[in-house]
This record gives C-alpha cells, sequence and structure tokens, in this order.
C-alpha cells in the first residue's frame, strides 16, 4: 500500500489539498487570536468578579464575566428599562447594568453571563445577558470561576 | 429454598463462563487468528466478573463442584469428538457447523445482557466486560469452525446457557411474580412456556447434530433446505435472553424498558449476523439482517410509544415524565414533553435512527443482497452505540426510586414496621440478613441477590403492598416538575424530530460508503444509490435547522434569528458539509472521480453529527441551550464517536489504494466548479468548528476562558459563502470534462450586467440600503437569473416552458430551485441582519412608541389564565402605512416551574417583522400577583390588579426586522429544491433490469455462487 500517489497529476493535487488545509488551518489559528480579526465582539475573555476587582480586565474591550447573580441585588433602574444587579463568585462582587428585557431563566441566586464593556466606575455595561435554559445548567465558566473561589463545596449552589 | 435457587443459578451463570472461555482457548490451539487475544480477554475478564458477582452472595467454595462437573462433561464431549471414528466425516459438516457457531453466539449474547443488566449499568468493569464480550461473541465463532469435535460439548453450552437464563430469571420471577396481578402472572407462565419451548427447539438441535455425527453426513451437508426450520430456534433461542430480561426488569419495577432491551438484541443480531455473513449462510442471513432491522425499528417504536403513553398518563413513578410533565400540562404538550430533555430526545434520535434504517431495508431491495445486508449492518452498529448510550446513560424507563438516595433508609422503615407488626420468626431471620444488605443504599444487586427473593417469599402471606406499590410511595411529586415552559410550544412537536431527521440521516450515506470501501468497490453505482439519501437527509437538515431558528427567534428571545451558538453550530456544520457531500456525490456518480473525497465527505458529515449530538450533550461547551451535563454520557459518546470515526479512517487507509479514478477533466469544467464548491463549503464547516471548539481549546491550552462572538463568524462566514454565491450559477451550466471559458463568458454576460444594474440602482435609489447589502442584492440577482438561464436557454430552444421543464431532469430542477432558495435566504439574511431595529422603552397603556415609521400604541393590558400559567396579556395596535394591526403579547408566570416566559407578540409581512415583547411590570403588586397559586388569586385582588395594571407601565421591547421571512423561506425553497431532485427518474426507475446490467459495486463471488444455486 502506497501512500503517495502514483500519477503526477494526482500529486499535484495532493500538494494543492494540502497547502490548502493548511493554509486555512495556519490563517485561523492566526486570526482567532485575540485583537486580530472581527472587530469589536468577535472573541471575548472571560473574567469574574474577583478578577476585575484585582484590575485584570480590560476597560473598554469586550469582556465576559459570569457567576451567580447575587440575591436581592436586582433593581431595575428609573428610566424603567435598564435593569442593575450584581454577579458574584462568592469572594468580589461586580454590578451589571443592562438595558433590555433580561433573559426570563434570569433569576437571583443562580448563574449568568454577560457580555459588554467596564465603564470607568466598575461596572460592566452589558450588551448581553445569558442565562440558561435548563435550571439544572451550569455554564462551564461560571463553574470553574467559583470552584476557583473553592466554595464549592461549602455553598450549595442552586444549580 | 428458592433463594439457593437464585445462588445456585449464578454459580451456574459462572461454569457457564468458563466454558465459554474453554472452547476460544482450545479452539485457539489448532488454529489462532489475530484476534484471539481478544477472545482470551474476553475470557478473563468475564471470569473476573462473575467471580466478583458471586463474591457478594456466595461462597466461593461451592462454586467448585458444578464447575468441575461441567469441565468433566465438556472433556468427555471433546474425547468422543476426537477419538470417534468420525472424526474426517464431521470435519466435512461444514453447513451444521455454521449453525453450531451460531448458537454458539446465544450465550455470548446472554453474558452480554446478563453482565449488562445485573449490575444495571453502574460499573465500568461490567461495560467492559460487555465490550470486550460481544468481540467475543464475533470472534469466537468463526474460530470453532473445524473444530467440530467440540459440537457436542457446545450444544451442551447452549442448552446449559438457556438453563441458566431459566432458573436466574423465570424461577425468582415466577416467585415474584404471584405478589402482581393475574394478569403478570399469566405472562409469566407465558414466558415459562415460550422458554420451555426453546429448550425443546435447543435439544432437538442437538439431536440433529448428533444425527449428524453418527450417520449420512453428506445429505445433512445440504442442510441449507432445512435453514428455514433450523434458524427459527435459533432465532426463538436468541429470543430467550430477552425474554430473560423482560421479567429481570419487572422484578426491579421498570416495566417499560423492555422494548428497548428487545430492540437492543435485536439490532446485536442484525449487526453480528451479516458480520458472519461470510461464514454462514449468506444469503438467507442477509436477508435475517432485513427482518432484525424492521424489528428493532418496530421494539424502538413501541419504547417511544410506551414514553408517550407515560407522559399522557402522567406517570411520575418513572423519573423523566416526573421531571418534565405536568398533570395541568395541555395533552399536546405532554406528547411533546417526551422530547423535552436529554433522555427522550435521544431515544427519539434513536428511533429516527431506525427509520432510517427501515428506510433503508425497504428500498434497497435491488441492490446486490451482500451490499445491502452491509449497510444495514453498518447501520446497526451505529444503532448499537445509540441504543446501549441510551440504556447505559440515559434511559428514560428509569423508576424514580432508583435513584433515590434515601431509598434504603424509608423502605427499611417501612419493612421493619411491617416486620414488627408481623412478629414471625421466619420473618425475623430474613429481617437479620435484609439488615446486612440494609447498611449501604438498596441497589438492584439487593434486589436480586438470594435475601430479596427471600423477603417475597416470606412476605407473601402477610399484608405488606406489593413491591411495586411500596416503590411508588417514594414518588416524591404528586403532579410532576413541568415541562420547560419555552418548549410549551408547536415548535417543540416539530424542530427536534425533523433536525434529528436530517442529523442522523447523514448515517444512510456514511453506510454506503463504508459498505462499498468494505467491497472495495467506490464507482458511479455507488454514488448513484447513495444520491437521493444525501440529498433528503440534507434537506430535512435544511427544514430543522430553518425550524430551529424560527422557533428560536420567537419563543426563545434571543432577539435574533441566529446566535453563532455552539448548539446552533454544531447542527449547522453538519450541514453544510452535507451540502459538499450532495455536490460532490454528483461528480462521483456522474463522472466517476471524486470518489475517495465522496467518502471522506461522508464519513466526516456523519462524524460531525456525532460530535455535535457529543458537544450539545455532554456539556463541554457554553451554550445556553445544551444540556445539563453528565460526564459519564460525555465519555460514551466520545468512545463511540473515536471508535466510528476511528474505525471508518482506518478501513479507508487500507481500502484507499483500491479506488480508481475514471474521469479525467481539464481545469475550467463542472468538475473544477464543483471542486471550488467544495473546498469553499469545507473552508466554512472549519472555520465555523474552529470558532466553535477554539473556546475548548483555548481553555485547555491557556487555561483562559474566552468567548467567540458573532461577528468572528460573520467576519468569515460572510465572504466565503458569498464568493460560493458569486460562483454558484456558473457551475449548473459549465459541461462536464471541458468547457470553453469565453462562450461561459458570453452567455452569463447579460446576466452579471442585468445583476450588477439592479444592485446599483437599489444602493442609489433606497436610502436604507448600504453597500452591504447592496452587493447582496447583486448577488442575489446574480443567483436567481444565472440559476434560470439554463430554463431560459431551454426556453428559447424548445419555445414553451413546459416543453423546456419537461426536457430538465428533476435533479437539474431541485439544485435550480435549491439555488434560487440561497438567493431568498441572502436577501433576508442581509436586511434582516443589517438593517434591523431593536428599541426597549418605557410604556404604559395608552402610551405609543414610534420605530421606523410604524407606530406602536399600547392599549391595554389584562390578566390571563392559562392551563399551567398565569399571565399578563397587552394589547399593541400598530400603525402601519394607513393599517392597523393588533398583536397580544403576553409576560407568562408558570406556577410549577416557577419560571417566567415571554411569548413575544409578532406581526409579520413578507417585507417585515414586527416583535413585542415585555419585561416585567414595573408595580410591586402586579409583579407578585401572578405568581400566585390560582387559589389565592381572590375576586377582589383581581379587581384590584385590572385597576392597576390601567396604568401600570412596562419595559416594551420593539423590534423591527426587514425582510425577516425571506430568511425562513429561502431555507423552505432550498428544501424544497432537494425533494424534487431525489425524485429524479434515475433513482426511482432503478429496476432489476437496469440492475443486471449494471455492475454490481461489491461482487463476491460466493455470493454469486450462492445466488446461482438458488
Amino acid at each position: 500500500m502506497s501512500i503517495f500517489p502514483k500519477t503526477e497529476q494526482r500529486r499535484r493535487r495532493l500538494m494543492l489539498v494540502i497547502v490548502l488545509v493548511f493554509g486555512l488551518s495556519t490563517s485561523l489559528i492566526l486570526l482567532s487570536l485575540p485583537g486580530s480579526g472581527g472587530g469589536a465582539g468577535a472573541i471575548s475573555f472571560f473574567y469574574s468578579p474577583t478578577d476585575i476587582v484585582a484590575g485584570k480586565a480590560p476597560a473598554k474591550r469586550n469582556i465576559d464575566i459570569g457567576g451567580i447573580v447575587v440575591e436581592g441585588s436586582r433593581k431595575q433602574l428609573d428610566d424603567g428599562v435598564t435593569v442593575q444587579f450584581a454577579v458574584t463568585d462568592m469572594k468580589n462582587n461586580i454590578t451589571v447594568r443592562y438595558k433590555g428585557i433580561l433573559p426570563d431563566m434570569f433569576e437571583e441566586g443562580k448563574g449568568a453571563v454577560a457580555k459588554g464593556k467596564l465603564d470607568d466606575k466598575g461596572i460592566l455595561v452589558a450588551n448581553i445577558v445569558l442565562a440558561k435554559h435548563d435550571e439544572k445548567y451550569m455554564p462551564p465558566v461560571v463553574k470553574k470561576a467559583l470552584e476557583k473561589q473553592k466554595l464549592n463545596s461549602t455553598l450549595k449552589l442552586k444549580q | 429454598m428458592l433463594a439457593e435457587l437464585g445462588t445456585f443459578a449464578l454459580i451456574i451463570a459462572l461454569c457457564l463462563t468458563i466454558i465459554q472461555a474453554g472452547f476460544p482457548l482450545i479452539g485457539t490451539l489448532r488454529r489462532s487468528y489475530f484476534l484471539d487475544g481478544a477472545g482470551r480477554i474476553a475470557v478473563l475478564v468475564s471470569l473476573g466478573y462473575f467471580l466478583y458477582q458471586s463474591r457478594a452472595t456466595t461462597e466461593l467454595y461451592t462454586l467448585l463442584i458444578p464447575a468441575l462437573l461441567l469441565a468433566s462433561t465438556l472433556t468427555v464431549f471433546s474425547l468422543l469428538g476426537t477419538i470417534g471414528k468420525y472424526y474426517q466425516q464431521v470435519k466435512k459438516l461444514s453447513a451444521q457447523a455454521y449453525i453450531i457457531r451460531a448458537v454458539l453466539l446465544i450465550p455470548c449474547l446472554l453474558a452480554i445482557l446478563y453482565s449488562i443488566f445485573i449490575v444495571g449499568f453502574t460499573k465500568p468493569l461490567v461495560t467492559t466486560a460487555t465490550l470486550i464480550l460481544s468481540l467475543t461473541a464475533l470472534t469466537n465463532a468463526p474460530r470453532l469452525r473445524r473444530n467440530l469435535f467440540l459440537n457436542g460439548s457446545l450444544t451442551f453450552a447452549v442448552i446449559a446457557s438457556a438453563l441458566v437464563g431459566f432458573s436466574t430469571s423465570i424461577i425468582p420471577a415466577f416467585v415474584i411474580g404471584r405478589f402482581f396481578s393475574p394478569a403478570t402472572f399469566g405472562i409469566m407462565i407465558l414466558l415459562l412456556i415460550i422458554l420451555a419451548i426453546c429448550l425443546l427447539l435447543l435439544v432437538a438441535l442437538l439431536v440433529i447434530e448428533i444425527c449428524g455425527n453418527l450417520k449420512d453426513i453428506e445429505r445433512l451437508k445440504g442442510l441449507s433446505r432445512y435453514s428455514t426450520f433450523l434458524r427459527m430456534p435459533l432465532l426463538i433461542a436468541t429470543a430467550i435472553p430477552v425474554l430473560m430480561m423482560i421479567v429481570l426488569i419487572k422484578i426491579v419495577g421498570g416495566y417499560y424498558t423492555t422494548p428497548n432491551i428487545i430492540a437492543l438484541t435485536v439490532i446485536t443480531i442484525l449487526i453480528v449476523v451479516p458480520l458472519l455473513h461470510r461464514q454462514i449462510y449468506g444469503y438467507h442471513f442477509a436477508e435475517l439482517t432485513r427482518s432484525a432491522g424492521l424489528g428493532q425499528f418496530v421494539f424502538t417504536l413501541l419504547a417511544l410509544g410506551i414514553l408517550v403513553t407515560l407522559f399522557v398518563n402522567s406517570d411520575f413513578s418513572v423519573r423523566y415524565v416526573a421531571e418534565n410533565s405536568n398533570t395541568a400540562l395541555p395533552l399536546l404538550y405532554k406528547v411533546t414533553a417526551v422530547w423535552g430533555a436529554h433522555e427522550g430526545s435521544f431515544l427519539l434520535m434513536t428511533l429516527v435512527l431506525s427509520a432510517w434504517t427501515t428506510a433503508v431495508i425497504l428500498f434497497s431491495r435491488n441492490l446486490p443482497a451482500l451490499y445491502a445486508a452491509r449497510i444495514i449492518s453498518i447501520m446497526g452498529l451505529i444503532s448499537i452505540g445509540f441504543l446501549l448510550f441510551g440504556l447505559i446513560t440515559s434511559n428514560p424507563f428509569t423508576p424514580i426510586y432508583w435513584e433515590q438516595v434515601n431509598f434504603a433508609g424509608e423502605f427499611w422503615e417501612q419493612l421493619k414496621r411491617v416486620l414488627e407488626n408481623a412478629k414471625d420468626p421466619s420473618l425475623a431471620a430474613v429481617l437479620n440478613k435484609f439488615e446486612i444488605s440494609a447498611e449501604s443504599p438498596v441497589s438492584v444487586k439487593f434486589i436480586f441477590g438470594n435475601t430479596g427473593i427471600e423477603l417475597f417469599t416470606a412476605f407473601k402471606d402477610y399484608n405488606l403492598s406489593d413491591y411495586y406499590t411500596t416503590f411508588r410511595r417514594f414518588v416524591p411529586e404528586a403532579e410532576g416538575k413541568d415541562l420547560n415552559p419555552l418548549l410549551q410550544d408547536m415548535g417543540q412537536a416539530i424542530h427536534p424530530p425533523l433536525l434529528y431527521v436530517g442529523y442522523v440521516g447523514f448515517s444512510v450515506a456514511f453506510s454506503f460508503s463504508i459498505a462499498s470501501l468494505m467491497g472495495g468497490k467506490l464507482d458511479s453505482a455507488w454514488a448513484r444509490w447513495s444520491r437521493p439519501w444525501s440529498t433528503i437527509a440534507w434537506a430535512f437538515l435544511t427544514l430543522g435547522i430553518m425550524l430551529g431558528s424560527w422557533w428560536a427567534y420567537y419563543e426563545l428571545g434571543w432577539g435574533d434569528w441566529w446566535f453563532w451558538d455552539p448548539v446552533e453550530n454544531s447542527s449547522f456544520i453538519p450541514w453544510v458539509v452535507g451540502t459538499a457531500l450532495i455536490h460532490s456525490l454528483a461528480v462521483t456518480e456522474k463522472r466517476g472521480s471524486f470518489q475517495s473525497w465522496t467518502v471522506i465527505l461522508s464519513i466526516i458529515a456523519f462524524s460531525l453529527s456525532l460530535l455535535g449530538t457529543f458537544l450539545v450533550r455532554s456539556g463541554v461547551l457554553n451554550s445556553v441551550h445544551s444540556f445539563a451535563s453528565d460526564p459519564e454520557r460525555g465519555v460514551f459518546l466520545l468512545i463511540f464517536l473515536t471508535l466510528i470515526i476511528g474505525g471508518s479512517l482506518i478501513l479507508y487507509a487500507f481500502q484507499a489504494p483500491k479506488i480508481k479514478s475514471i474521469g479525467r477533466f481539464s481545469g475550467f469544467s463542472k468538475e473544477t466548479f464543483l471542486l471550488v464548491n467544495n473546498i469553499i463549503l469545507i473552508a466554512v464547516a472549519a472555520t465555523i468548528l474552529w470558532g466553535t471548539l477554539y473556546p475548548i481549546i483555548s481553555n485547555g491550552i491557556q487555561d483562559r476562558s474566552i468567548s467567540v462572538g458573532p461577528p468572528w463568524f460573520n467576519l468569515y462566514f460572510i465572504p466565503l459563502m458569498l464568493l460560493l454565491a458569486l460562483l454558484m450559477p456558473l457551475g449548473p451550466m459549465v459541461n462536464w470534462k471541458k468547457h470553453d471559458p469565453k462562450k461561459l463568458l458570453m452567455r452569463v454576460l447579460p446576466y452579471a450586467v442585468a445583476s450588477i444594474l439592479v444592485g446599483v440602482v437599489f444602493y442609489l435609489t433606497v436610502e436604507k440600503i448600504n453597500w452591504l447589502i447592496a452587493i447582496c442584492i447583486t448577488i442575489a440577482t446574480w443567483v436567481t437569473l444565472g440559476s434560470l438561464e439554463i430554463l431560459f436557454y431551454r426556453i428559447r430552444r424548445m419555445k414553451t416552458l413546459g416543453r423546456a421543464l419537461s426536457s430538465l431532469s428533476a435533479s437539474s430542477i431541485g439544485s435550480m430551485v435549491a439555488h434560487i432558495g440561497i438567493a431568498v435566504f441572502i436577501i433576508g439574511a442581509a436586511f434582516a441582519g443589517i438593517n434591523s431595529i431593536k428599541k426597549t422603552e418605557k410604556l404604559a397603556p395608552g402610551q405609543s412608541y414610534t420605530v421606523n415609521g410604524i407606530k406602536f400604541e399600547f392599549v391595554s393590558t389584562r390578566f390571563v389564565e392559562g392551563p399551567n400559567y398565569n399571565a399578563y396579556e397587552a394589547k399593541f395596535n400598530i400603525y402601519d402605512k394607513g393599517k392597523v394591526f393588533a398583536v397580544y403579547p403576553q409576560k407568562r408566570f408558570y406556577l410549577k416551574r416557577t419560571q417566567l416566559m415571554t411569548e413575544a407578540g409578532i406581526h409579520w409581512q413578507l417585507n417585515r417583522d414586527l416583535v413585542i415583547s415585555m419585561g416585567k411590570p414595573l408595580n410591586t403588586f402586579v409583579k407578585n400577583f401572578y405568581g400566585q397559586a390560582k387559589h389565592e388569586l381572590t375576586q377582589a385582588r383581581r379587581d384590584h390588579v385590572a385597576k392597576l395594571l390601567k396604568t401600570t407601565s412596562w419595559p416594551i421591547t420593539i423590534k423591527y426586522k426587514p425582510f425577516m421571512r425571506l430568511t425562513w423561506l429561502g431555507a423552505i425553497i432550498m428544501a424544497f429544491g432537494g425533494l424534487i431532485a431525489t425524485l429524479d427518474k434515475r433513482y426511482r426507475l432503478f429496476s432489476r433490469k437496469k440492475l443486471a446490467t449494471m455492475q454490481a459495486p461489491a461482487t463476491d463471488a460466493k455470493l454469486k455462487l450462492l445466488d446461482e444455486k438458488k
């Protein structure tokens, strides 16, 4: 069994395919590196509230933040359409502001992910808030962030 | 006494395994195949397993006596066979040996099922043993071919195993059965009778066997005439373990698992038999494969039917039902709730797979028998994976007590109470035994163990309610947790089934390819057979994805029709590869080239479907709608995926050198265009796959969590797709093999100019059309005109549209329609994607708001009650170009799940969609009111709310989406095009006559001989 094609034509075609596949994968890897393509919101990093408090998150760039929505933190601002709530990783809290209607599954005490930019006061101005459709589900990133705080086992999280 | 019988049965099972182990070991002394190793491992593992099992209930030394007895029997038989003067004659007894070998499969199957179900899928060791045992089942039989001196003991083994089945299951069942209703008892008796008949038949087989040894061997050689008769007992004998399982499962309480298990068994035959095909009867067993496949479908259907019945009856003793249904749920949603979560939807997927298998079985009569059998067998292999996955990790029929951790305690308390009241010395004895087991939570093993049986025997005269109702007492909820409100919708009724039909449909193309690879021949006939299947699957997938998008749009309230969510992507990637596949198949069929590529594509398409299943159901992805995760499921799927992909690629590596490309083509030809089409589509698929998996990869490498958003996908997807669309109309126009570029240019130039003009005119005249939309319009016009060009061309020559249409083949009309569908989609996606407006405002009844010149008047709000929810319903009047439309968005509160649900109010026309959705009311009383149980809503409070609603303001989101409907319409047109293409005459009129003149793709000399003999 020979792996190499016998005819010149086939060999050339094989080369072409290899080059294409190789080029494609390289370019994809390069392009998906942060900041290199796609413009705003293309690729965003996930930060836990503790990361943000520690100043690890860049300002004015799209970031993802996730955690548990703090009980009692949700409130409607006076304009009637902006909602404010806090997410926690059981160590630090970050306030999130979102203009619009929150997803139906959004609930205090449950996991949520918000995407947006940090403003000067350290408030995340979200353009998307995600909550799970399935109440048993905890987004892996949120879970991980919580596990980092090593409180997962002691605090009975509503999963 | 009966308890001892149970123990004894376990011992016999162990002995049987020893016997079973003996065969491969002895057999390999004569001929060693490279698979022998697997056999030996299997033996060791199964031995170890049964030792492990017996440890819990018996003392090891008791095993020795029966084991020795059986071993001596084996020796005697072997000696007789070897010393006897018939040896030379027996050697010729091939036909009979075939039967024996097939019979040998039974103990193997039995051991598999036995190990699976006794332990209840909880131990990894068992799963391993099972897999290895199935390997033995496959490898054992051929190896014993020449070792005919073992025949006697072989048959003995079969009988012994049947006896084991008899004693391990029926006898305890018989005892326990008396606690159940007379009907159950009757069934038990019936099972006993059937088993007895099976045993008799096996004894008959033994007699024939011995006769064959002693008498006229030449006559028996032609045993194929009796094969019909002989295969019947074989089939029934295979049914023994199945019947056993029915009983076993029944004891556990999960009545409803039965059809699933039968389907699993049947499918095992389906896979085992054709793989032994060369050695066994060939043609006849190919037929058996078909019947088995149909049987699998029937039983899987029955399983789903039972699940539906459970849902309709709200039987909350089944966990899955309790978690996903509710007594107040409307009937329709009770039915659709069946596939509302992981377990049920996987069962549905399994059913769809067997439906595809059935379709292949029904429509493959004209294929060469061996080829068809292989296809069905490979589909069976996939089905085994699906069924095993369902049974092991996600059985929807699991009774609710099964997973109750506190079960032991409560059950124990209950028993104690009964025992104390009974005050019977014999019961006290049982109590002591029971206590030992009750230290840990009561498990299945306990129930099967001798103590369990003893317990039942002891209790039969007392007033302890039967086992089943005892379990029922542990049902935590009388109402059920209710179905996720998002799924209480018509979309749930149609989207998952359609999507699965498409998803799983690629398994057919996959099976065709693998079967062809096995036969070592990939020619145009293969492509022709495979093509309509792939196209239908593709069309369904198109519809499924479209429905998903539509549903997400109006129900999930993500605010968009496509989100580039990983779950969406995992259905879309197979679609893209599937699109490449149906185009590549065209080249393979018409020109006999690209075979390797097509094979690879069909493997990839199916693998990606499986990968999608894995991603969605394993919980590795950050998606808003993946299923609740379970690592065990992920591992299983990953193994399955590896086996499928690895296996097929290895097969490909071995067989690829045999593939010969016939068609040659020049640089400018239809082949080249289709090649470019494929390259672009693969690039698209790779991009989306990369974007979907990148977060996982990045997380693994850098330990950083990231997300890849829609802008990233759009950046690569849109240009690639527009490039593809640009080339799209050219493909059908260009000739095969060679085409003159200049001629083509002259032919398309007017259309190109016209399209550009259209784009420019729109760009200049309509204010809202930016350059990107203008480009999209140009390309869409170009695709439409270019696709219709073939038709125009013919009309010019043939004068009438009718004649022109009839001169075109259905597949070219289909492709034309599908391409136009793309054009329609492009228009819709461009407008809806770029020119959509979304506004959120605080509004109260009486106020109005204007978006894009359309006035939305908030008229009123009222409180409404649904079957399982309370809601506020708003009325909006929409004033659009002098017309008034009323829409009624709702904000619902589902009481059981305490979950909110926004029902958007949508008014649509072809040129725009208007979506109104409500937030939470900005009044605390109103906000709290609808979350209360219905009986708390007194008339006075209702009146109060009605009054408050007049002034309560709401956050209201209004969306304006131009040409939204065109995206879905485009997808429907595409799917329609696909369906037209499959109506092509050359698929339909694929008659036997034509087949005879055509080369069979997997000609098998042996098979030919068999056919001739017939």
